[in-house]
């Protein structure tokens, strides 16, 4: 079975391009469009990695890291938030709200699959 | 009356007819108009998708993408350089280099070094912005002549472009952008120094012994941003040597001094510790001194400043109580 990843970003063009390359990896890439509907697929169903965006409408990805943490029963899944550069308060509250790892935009495609790779083999 | 009932009876006729087929024109119209964009959706998407692929193809396979969707004509190939325009500045490594070869091979790159001599100011504007996207060393001889275009927005984009380029050679450009006489905001010359790589602080030093104020504020204030230790003689040298220039600026003053305490360049200290106490020196200069020596390491900082803390006004006091 391979892994399930959800991308969670408003930006389509980052969303296709995150999950055309974990799919090449051989995942199975689930996505929203924005932060509430990421809660929801991420409460709902058994991902074994969140990836979010972190400025989006209606809901930030800190915040739904924040609430995915909080649900009960919590939704433990490891999330790697994408962050705009400069943003060092989104990776502190993102840590503080139990984001797993983080990747600063402009990123890697590559080098983002080799950290999912990375968590998701610990 | 007879024939007016004929007249009538005609003209209703040609009516229902001629809505007949106006609402027939509409339906036609209309859809060849959807059918044209569900064409247009499912050709993007097609293109849409060869675009994603250049995240995950390699070597052979790159290189055919790569001219295929170098090669897409009309509409379709605009709508390749849109999305890749768009994607462009969120990515990096090998699928940025990917994009901009596309881009590249579709004669951007010429077109933009083309139009940004262009007559349009809008159309030398449009150029800077994506020549900085596209980046390379080719593009920073343009857009540092375009930093002296005679209208202020094309020089003001082309300071952000070559902050997008991102290239270490455009460093003494845009110090030189810093200038008080360029009209470009300090703001937008000094993020788009902060964004290029492998800066020689020579440039800063020497920016920081320039005659206009505008050049020696900003560099101070990047080097400190920079944590450019290199420059942290000069820095402190433009502190001392502010007070008797002809253009005397307390925002040099005050960005210095910021900056030394960023550097923690403790030969200075001293010096702080008098600027945050004189009464000739403005308040802005000596809370920025009191911010500098507050940052300073060490207890031979702490001791100066338990002597400050007995000498200057409640600002600074108010400053140095947390450190």
């Amino acid at each position: 079975m391979p892994h399930k990843i959800l991308v969670v970003d408003d930006d389509a063009d980052i969303r296709d391009l995150v999950s055309t390359k974990l799919e090449s990896s051989g995942y199975e890439v689930e996505t929203a469009g924005d932060g509430v509907a990421g809660l929801e697929l991420a409460t709902n169903n058994g991902y074994s990695l969140v990836i979010s965006d972190v400025m989006m409408p209606g809901m930030s990805g800190v915040d739904m890291v924040r609430m995915m943490r909080a649900a009960e029963p919590p939704v433990s899944v490891p999330v790697i938030l994408l962050t705009a550069k400069n943003q060092e308060r989104d990776i502190e509250s993102g840590f503080a709200a139990g984001i797993t790892d983080y990747v600063v935009k402009p990123f890697s495609p590559r080098e983002l699959a080799a950290r999912v790779a990375g968590i998701l083999a610990r | 009356m007879l024939v007016s009932w004929d007249v009538l009876a005609i003209a209703v006729v040609v009516l229902v007819v001629g809505c007949i087929v106006a609402l027939a024109a509409v339906v036609v119209i209309k859809g060849s108009r959807h059918a044209r964009e569900r064409r247009r959706t499912v050709h993007e998407n097609a293109v849409r998708s060869r675009i994603m692929a250049l995240a995950v193809a390699e070597d052979e396979a790159l290189d055919a993408l790569v001219q295929e969707l170098a090669s897409t004509p009309g509409p379709l190939g605009d709508h390749v350089e849109q999305t890749l325009l768009r994607m462009i500045p969120e990515v990096r490594g090998d699928v940025r280099e990917a994009m901009i070869s596309v881009l590249a091979a579709r004669g951007l790159l010429r077109r933009s070094l083309q139009r940004i001599s262009s007559r349009s100011a809008i159309q030398r504007a449009g150029a800077a912005e994506l020549l900085g996207v596209l980046g390379g060393s080719e593009v920073i001889r343009p857009l540092t002549a375009a930093l002296r275009d005679k209208n202020l927005e094309v020089r003001l984009v082309a300071a952000r472009a070559l902050g997008v380029a991102a290239r270490p050679e455009a460093g003494g450009h845009l110090v030189d952008a810093l200038s008080l006489t360029s009209g470009i905001p300090h703001s937008v010359a000094a993020t788009a120094l902060l964004n290029l790589p492998d800066q020689d602080p020579t440039v800063y030093i020497e920016g920081l012994r320039d005659r206009d104020a505008g050049i020696r504020y900003g560099s101070a204030a990047v080097v400190g941003m920079l944590l450019m230790s290199e420059a942290a003689e000069a820095l402190f040298e433009c502190l001392l040597a502010e007070g008797g220039r002809e253009n005397a600026s307390d925002v040099v003053v005050a960005a210095c001094a910021r900056s030394l305490g960023r550097l923690s360049y403790k030969p200075a200290t001293s010096e702080l510790a008098e600027i945050s106490c004189s009464s000739s020196a403005s308040s802005s200069v000596r809370q920025a001194a009191g911010e500098a020596l507050r940052a300073m390491p060490g207890a031979e900082a702490r001791e100066v400043r338990r002597h400050v803390m007995e000498r200057a006004d409640a600002d600074v006091r108010r400053i140095l109580v947390d450190a």
